[in-house]
Formats: structure tokens, sequence, C-alpha cells
């Protein structure tokens, strides 16, 4: 999957019942490649960008472009198979099922496509080798928490896509795997060839990204690109 | 995807088997009662199929079905003789037995009657022979007796208490092949020997010399020659009463004429088909008034199930969320949801056709060894169709959840 770059145009998304948008960006641009941290307060706006830009939410009105497509114009179906082709998601709470093995973990989402996900084995456990699991069969709930991320890590770069976004991927776990995950996340954004997004507060983490992010109150508060430019 | 539900109901077993307890639970409630009430039906129309036409004096129709053709015992008025003499000898009867009651041994009733009835209400005589002597007795297949063993009757119907009668004692010479009737249960003996118990003797014949000596002698010792009576007939005017006569008639004009001629005056003549149709209208009423028992704890399970769908769908919100949120297509959702609740339900309501299937049986192999009637418990092509009926609207109830987490919003989802 070739590298995708983000440009945002006009977003606004509102909430019926709320007065501001919890977010409006005139404008925002991330290059393909590029290693973004996106920071700010619990509130000002984190998760409804990551929501937006990984087309999970639709914005109420302006441009999300990845790529040449604008996924705020697909429809919902579309918006689902684009995703599961082109993004990568990490997620504090891991979201992996319990009862299912590491292994059957990160084949679900393909497995669930139905597209001979067969030929997709052999990449998960080249994943799993590569973050650091050796028992492939384990289930999911005996595993510690820092294993658990790892088995989501493999399971978001599977369909090598074009971006990964994390959303506060070491929030939940001991200061030590939380470095051991974002050291995976830096090193598997270069190897694999993917642009990386990450929400985060962990001071350690965002300091080792190309560029920060601050958003504050729904807009960007910080952004060294927009200071540079005017 | 399948792998994904069974991961899933593994996990959460416990709810899983209750909801599946439930289904079958109710399931077989309405499937036991609609088994339960056409075996009973079926059963007691087999075990009526052999009497033609019951003869016996004025009263209840009923009872007097119940008595001569189920054997159950009640105090019934007695039938002159005469009448017994009058039915052997019209030429529109084939044969016509009498069966007098009154005594039982260890729960099983004493039927006193004519080798007629041997072949004519048991299933003939399997082993051994007929009895040919006031001391002897032919016995049903579930009578736990062998042949050469003794039985000592008992005054009073069985279940009552009684005397024993000391002054005879039967001694089986014979067994009958099973019919699925309550004959099974009966021993059966010369009704000269229940008369000759019951002090009912004919005035004139045999004399009381051969009877004493028969008491004495039983009295001291085993002795097969005795009894010297003539058995079985034939029947004369001062032949004693008899609780009712099983009549087997040449052509149906002749049941229907005989049942004519008989039904005025003393008498009463009764077809057991006619009064059975009569039972199974009461029965059916009853079988409505569980059908609606049954439905009302279906509604209430049903109910049951879709507050703990809805529980368990908004607590899944988040999981549903993930699973869209990672590449799952919005129909593998809604199958999820779908194939987990089917199941359940489906499991359960399989379940429940074998359970209720079960409770029947065991209800009709109760009932069999107390009456002796065998109810045959079986499935018709309607219970197929109403198990398909019930298949396809879970179907249905399932896709109800499945639709609401296929449309929840993934982002509103994971919010959650």
């Amino acid at each position: 999957m070739a590298l995708l770059g983000l440009r945002i145009a006009n977003v606004s998304v509102s909430f019926t019942g709320l007065p501001v948008p919890v977010l409006s960006l005139p404008a925002l641009e991330i290059a393909p490649g590029e290693r973004v941290a996106v920071t700010g307060p619990s509130g000002s706006g984190k998760s409804t960008l990551v929501n937006v830009i990984t087309g999970l939410e639709r914005p109420s009105s302006g441009m999300v472009l990845w790529g040449e497509i604008d996924i705020a114009r697909l429809p919902e179906g579309k918006r689902d198979r684009w995703r599961a082709e082109n993004i990568g998601l990490v997620m504090q709470d891991f979201h992996l099922f319990a009862g299912l093995s590491a292994l059957d973990n990160v084949l679900l989402p393909v497995r669930l496509r139905m597209k001979g996900a067969a030929r997709f084995a052999e990449r998960a456990h080249a994943l799993m080798n590569r973050v650091g699991l050796s028992r492939h069969d384990q289930p999911v709930a005996t595993m510690s928490r820092g294993e658990m991320q790892r088995v989501a890590v493999a399971r978001a770069l599977l369909r090598q896509p074009g971006v990964v976004i994390a959303d506060e991927p070491t929030a939940s776990l001991d200061p030590e795997s939380g470095a051991a995950v974002a050291e995976l996340l830096l090193e598997l954004a270069v190897e694999e060839g993917t642009t990386l997004l990450v929400v985060s507060h962990d001071e350690r983490l965002v300091a080792r990204m190309d560029r920060r992010i601050r958003l504050s109150a729904g807009r960007v508060a910080v952004d060294p690109n927009v200071e540079a430019a005017p | 995807m399948i792998r994904f539900v069974l991961a899933d109901l593994r996990r959460l077993w416990a709810g899983s088997l209750v909801v599946i307890l439930l289904v079958a639970l109710a399931t077989a409630l309405g499937i036991a009662v609609t088994l339960q009430e056409r075996a009973l039906r079926l059963g007691s129309a087999r075990a009526a199929d052999k009497f033609d036409l019951v003869v016996g004096a004025a009263g209840s129709e009923t009872q007097l079905v119940l008595s001569a053709v189920f054997l159950q015992a009640a105090p019934l008025p007695l039938v002159p003789g005469k009448v017994l003499h009058d039915l052997s000898a019209d030429p529109r009867v084939t044969w016509a037995a009498p069966v007098g009651f009154g005594d039982s041994f260890r729960g099983f009733p004493i039927i006193g009657t004519t080798v007629t009835l041997i072949a004519g209400a048991g299933g003939g005589i399997a082993e051994g022979k007929a009895f040919d002597a006031l001391d002897q007795a032919v016995v049903g297949s579930a009578v736990p007796l062998a042949i050469g063993q003794q039985a000592k009757p008992m005054h009073g119907m069985p279940g009552e208490g009684g005397h024993v009668h000391e002054g005879l004692t039967y001694h089986v010479v014979g067994r009958m092949a099973p019919t699925g009737t309550p004959w099974d249960r009966a021993i059966l003996v010369p009704i000269e020997a229940v008369w000759k118990l019951h002090g009912m003797e004919e005035a004139e014949d045999h004399d009381h010399h051969d009877a004493d000596h028969d008491e004495a002698d039983r009295a001291d010792h085993h002795d097969d020659e005795a009894a010297p009576v003539a058995l079985g007939g034939p029947w004369s005017d001062t032949t004693p009463g008899v609780p009712a006569i099983l009549v087997k008639p040449k052509t149906i004009a002749d049941a229907y004429k005989l049942r004519g001629d008989y039904r005025s005056g003393s008498t009463l003549a009764v077809f057991p088909g006619e009064v059975l149709t009569r039972l199974y209208a009461t029965l059916g009423d009853a079988k409505a008034v569980l059908n609606w028992v049954a439905i009302g704890a279906q509604l209430l399970v049903a109910a049951a199930i879709a507050l703990v769908t809805i529980v368990h769908v908004s607590q899944r919100r988040r999981q549903i969320g993930a699973l869209r949120a990672f590449g799952a297509p919005r129909l593998a959702v809604f199958g999820i949801v779908w194939i987990e609740l089917f199941l359940l339900v489906g499991i359960g309501i399989l379940a429940g056709f074998g359970l209720g299937y079960g409770a029947a049986r065991i209800m009709s192999a109760l009932f069999t060894r107390e009456n002796g009637v065998v109810l045959p418990v079986e499935f018709t092509l309607g219970d197929v169709r109403l198990g398909l009926v019930l298949m396809a609207v879970s179907a249905l109830l399932a896709a109800l959840p499945a639709w609401l987490a296929y449309r929840e919003p993934p982002a509103a989802a994971l919010r959650s």
C-alpha cells in the first residue's frame, strides 16, 4: 500500500445541542510518511479528529482527503471498506476479543471481510514474531497488557495500511511496556512504510515524532507547520 | 465468523446456557402437552378398539366403559344373568363374555370371565393354556406371575384395602401376549369362581357338596383335578348377575340393532368409541387450557429473551463498534449478532422438542405402568411444521437486534 497523505479542508463536526463545533479545522495537511503526534487536554477534540480521519464519523461539513479520496463523501459501506484497506488502528483499550487466540485476533478483521483470509496467515505469523510474540495460539485473555497491545499492533499492520493511527496506545500500559510499544510503532512505521499519527499524552512518545500538533477546544492551537507558514 | 460466534458463546457460556434452557423449557411445555394429549387419545382409542359393544345395567355410560374396557374398578350395578344368556344365544352375536370385577391381587385386577376373552380382549395365549377349572387363572403380559405360581384374591378394588379371600387360590396356568391395553395387567379367571367367592352361585347348578369339597381340599393341599364345574356357560335364566358384558356383534348393522335393543329399560348398551369421543371433547377443553398456559409461558420467555437480547446488544456496543473500526463489514456485524441469537434460540427449540418428547414418553410410561394402556408418543407432520414456524419466527426476532447492531454508528458505539 502506498504511503498516504492527508489533506483536510473546512472540516467541522457539530453535535446537536452543543453551541460550538467540537472540531473545527479550516485546513490541516499531513505529508505521506510523516510521523505526527496530536496532543491536547481531554475534550479538545482529539478523539473526534481520529474518528473523522479514520472515517468512523462523518464530519458535518468539509473534505477529508486521503490521497485522492474524500472519505467524507463515501457512503458508510465504502468507508468501512476503505478503512479496512488503508488504515491500521491501535487503541488504548486494545479491543481484542476474549475467547480467541492472539493469531485469530490478528486475522479476525480479514476473516470477517472474507476475502481469502488464508493468504494473510503467513504475514500474520511474521508480524507477530516481529512484535515479539512467540506463542501465536495463546488465548489473549491470558496475556499481559503489553502483550495485548503488541497483538493489536500486529493486527493494525496486517493489511499493509497506508497509515497507522494510534489513539493513546501507551496510556493503559506500565512505563516499560509503553516504551516498548512506542518503539515498535516508530520502527514499524518506517519498516512498513506507513504514515503514522499518534494521539498521546505520553511525552516520551510525543517527543520522538516528526511533528507535534496541539489541539484545544476543537481547534489547532499549536502546529509547527502552520506557525512556520505565516 | 462462525469461529468468532462460537468463541463469543463459549465466553458467555453461563448466560447462553440460561437462554437455551429458558427456550427449551418453554418449548418443551407446549410440545409435551400436545404429544401427551395425542398419545392419550391414540392409546385409549387403540385400547378400546377390540370392544365393539358393552352391555351393562342402566347407569353411567362413561363408568361402564371405563370399568369394562379400561378396567377402572368401580362398583357397577349388575345386569341379570338372563341378559348374558340372551346375548349368548342371539344369532347376531359372535360372542358375548361376562366381565366380573371385585377382587385384585397385588394391585392387579382379577377379572372373572370366560376363555373367549383371552383372545377377545387379551392377546391370546402366549404361554401355557387357557383356564379350565375354577382355581386356574390366565395372566396378562404385565402381571409378574409365572406359570405355576399362585394368586390369593384380595377382596376389593386395586388400591383399596380389603381382606384376602381364604376360600380360593388361583393357579396361573397361562400367560397372554401383550396388547398395550389395560388387559395386560389383568388376571383372568373363570367368572364362576368370582361368583362363588362372592356367594353368588346359581341355585341349582353344581352341587354345593362339590364346592365344599373344593374348599376343604384347597385348604390342605393343591388339587389340580378339583373344580369339576362346567365353565363358560351355557348360561341360563338363573345365572347370577354380572357388572358388564362385552359383546362382539357379527356385523355393523347387528351392532347398531343390538345397541338399540339393549338400551331400553334396565340395561345399557354403548359403543366404547362413542363414549371416548365424548371424553376427548372434555380432554380437548383441558388441552386448550393447557395450551394457553403453555403459550403464556412461551410469551413470558420470549419477552425475557427480548430483554436479555437488548441488554446484551447494548453491552456489546463497544465490541460491535470495535469490529467495525477494525474493518469488519456491516453485514458481518449483522451476521454475528443474528447467528449468535438464532443459534441459542434454535438450539433451545430443538432441545425443547427433545425434552417435551422425553417428558411425554416418561409420563406415558408411568401411565402404562399404572393402567396398562400403552400411550404412543409420536410426532406428526403438524409438529414438524410447528417446529419450522418457531424457527422462522426466532430467525425473524433475532434479525431485530442484528439490524440494530447493523445500524449502530461505530464511533458512537466506541464512545459508549
